[in-house]
């Protein structure tokens, strides 16, 4: 359908190429990852980091923050898959102070009883903080007045820090573990709709990681793909010089982006994208 | 590696895959094992048990997908020391074995049952009678008890492949391994959970995602020659070897060669698991 009025009206796509050419980018704080898209995230807006175990989704995901806290802004990391002391003792190195500057939610489930509990408010023992004041135990799920933490609850703890601490970037890590661990099967595609929308309407840029097998399916339809602006993918594979991990941009909402596997690198210091011109002449 | 170096690692008992692992296993840590039928899993697990016994730690197996007198015979003959490994007999059949030689048998006194009848069990009933049900949460139960009783360092569950495909749905799976892991953290050990090799796409497992790290051997066999491997394919807040590499088998149990690789069509045929996207 077209419609004269005797100027052109950006429409669709060519509104997105406008927008992306105007809105400031919000740098990825991982080397060569911003080349790759063309400048960086657009705010406001949901990314996937999907790929198999090992990868470095948990390191890119943090590397994100990292670039928030040096440039002074409140970030916030929600960890699912691992504790946060133990996250601590892992990163720190590799990070230094600027790590310590992260909030992070403990969003891990405490130990099963096997018995029936009553439900009480899990939100009351629950708050987040800076990973330098993280203890550095896992805390005894006893200790805790009740081990049920749900998804609603964790919603609710993100909206309130979020406000209160005027975060404005966020890491779920992963949304795997939160969907596996705090929602029923048949709940899962309604609940996650909901809290990536939850996600989105917080008006924070945030990413998201996705646990998946050695063999993913590319090209998924699932919820977490659909709903975000871009999905980066991450990738490991077997050649004859070892095991390699390497990075693509599957989907980039909004912009131009590179349509290459790039190989990455995870050194001491963190994982950055490697040049390309580099490893060609490398290959040679 | 920065702090790698730094930090009290758990050894392996097996040089060459320490190596690999920039050291050892982070204590306190849950890692899984997984790998082919025949590629040295049981073995590997059995080294890193007998190092803590050299250590002078308290160590624990449990054994559910193997009668305990087949790991003891094996273990015997590589010419270890065996008897001291507490073993937690968790097999399906398990009022069918009876304690063998120098193995302590913690099953002997404690059968698995349901989880009501666990309770029942705590208001004094009898529970000779109740048959053996193996589930997580029995297992997770079982475990539990067993810490009361003693503070173990190093723990080994071998395997965990038949809870699995017993098991009840999904996921119940996903929440009885969350609250597993759980459990071993807390306690503090460091534990090796042995698993089979996933198929292709099949979804990834709650047991992967909480992992702190995943080790693979395989076992394979190209132009009839057979040939076993071993790799890290992830270890959280570590560095790691990123090559497949050698595994012997030998009178003493497993070698890892650590500077050495396998033959090229060796590894393009394992690559076909891990394909270039």
């Amino acid at each position: 359908m077209t419609v004269s009025l005797g100027r052109a009206i950006p429409t669709g796509n060519q509104l997105e190429d406008v927008m992306s050419q105007i809105i400031p980018r919000i740098a990825t704080g991982t080397p060569g990852l911003d080349k790759m898209i063309k400048g960086g995230l657009l705010p406001g807006s949901i990314y996937t980091i999907a790929g198999p175990p090992g990868s470095g989704k948990t390191i890119l995901a943090v590397q994100f923050l990292i670039e928030g806290v040096k440039r002074g802004e409140n970030v916030l990391l929600v960890a699912l898959d691992e504790h946060p002391c133990e996250m601590h003792e892992n990163l720190l190195p590799m990070f230094g102070e600027d790590f310590d500057r992260i909030l992070v939610l403990d969003g891990m489930l405490e130990m099963k009883s096997y018995e029936k509990t009553p439900l009480r408010d899990v939100s009351i023992t629950r708050h987040a903080e800076a990973f330098g004041k993280v203890f550095p135990e896992i805390p005894r799920s006893s200790d805790m007045i009740n081990p049920e933490l749900t998804v609603s609850a964790i919603q609710e703890m993100i909206k309130v820090i979020v406000r209160n601490e005027s975060i404005s970037r966020v890491v779920i890590d992963s949304v795997t573990s939160l969907k596996m661990f705090m929602m029923t099967a048949n709940e899962r595609i309604s609940f996650l709709q909901s809290f990536l929308r939850f996600l989105s309407d917080l008006s924070v840029t945030s990413m998201v990681t996705i646990q998946e097998s050695d063999f993913p399916t590319v090209g998924a339809t699932d919820i977490e793909y659909i709903m975000s602006r871009g999905v980066i993918r991450l990738y490991r594979w077997l050649q004859n010089d070892g095991f390699v991990i390497g990075i693509s941009i599957d989907k980039f909402r909004g912009s131009d982006h590179d349509e290459n596997i790039n190989r990455i690198k995870i050194t001491p210091i963190g994982l950055q994208v490697l040049d390309k011109t580099r490893r060609a002449d490398r290959g040679r | 590696m920065t702090s790698a170096g730094k930090r009290r690692r758990a050894s392996t008992g097996i040089e060459g895959l320490d190596k690999m692992l920039d050291g050892g296993l982070i204590p306190g840590r849950t890692y899984i094992l997984m790998g082919d039928h025949g590629s040295g899993k049981s073995t590997l697990c059995g080294h890193f048990l007998m190092e803590g016994i050299k250590r002078g730690e308290e160590v624990l197996y449990v054994t559910i997908d193997a009668p305990p007198s087949d790991i003891s015979t094996s273990f015997i003959g590589y010419g270890w020391d065996a008897g001291k490994i507490t073993i937690l007999n968790a097999h399906p059949r398990v009022r069918d074995y009876k304690a063998r030689g120098s193995l302590i048998e913690v099953a002997a006194q404690r059968s698995v049952s349901t989880i009501s009848e666990m309770s029942d069990k705590e208001k004094g009933n009898n529970q000779a009678l109740v048959s053996p049900d193996l589930s997580l949460p029995s297992l997770q139960l079982m475990l539990q008890k067993e810490f009361e009783s003693k503070a173990y360092d190093r723990l080994v569950i071998d395997s965990i492949l038949s809870l699995r495909m017993l098991g009840a749905e999904e996921v119940q799976w996903e929440i009885g391994i969350n609250s597993i892991f759980r459990l071993l953290a807390e306690e503090g050990l460091t534990t090796i959970i042995v698993s089979d090799i996933p198929k292709q796409y099949d979804n990834i497992r709650p047991e992967f995602i909480l992992s702190r790290g995943i080790i693979r051997m395989n076992r394979l066999v190209v132009a009839g020659k057979t040939y076993r491997a071993i790799s890290a394919q992830k270890m959280r807040g570590s560095g790691h070897d990123d090559q497949v590499r050698p595994v012997k088998i030998t009178s003493h149990g497993i070698t890892v060669e650590a500077s050495k690789v396998l033959p090229p069509e060796v590894v393009t045929q394992l690559a076909m698991s891990f394909p270039k996207p």
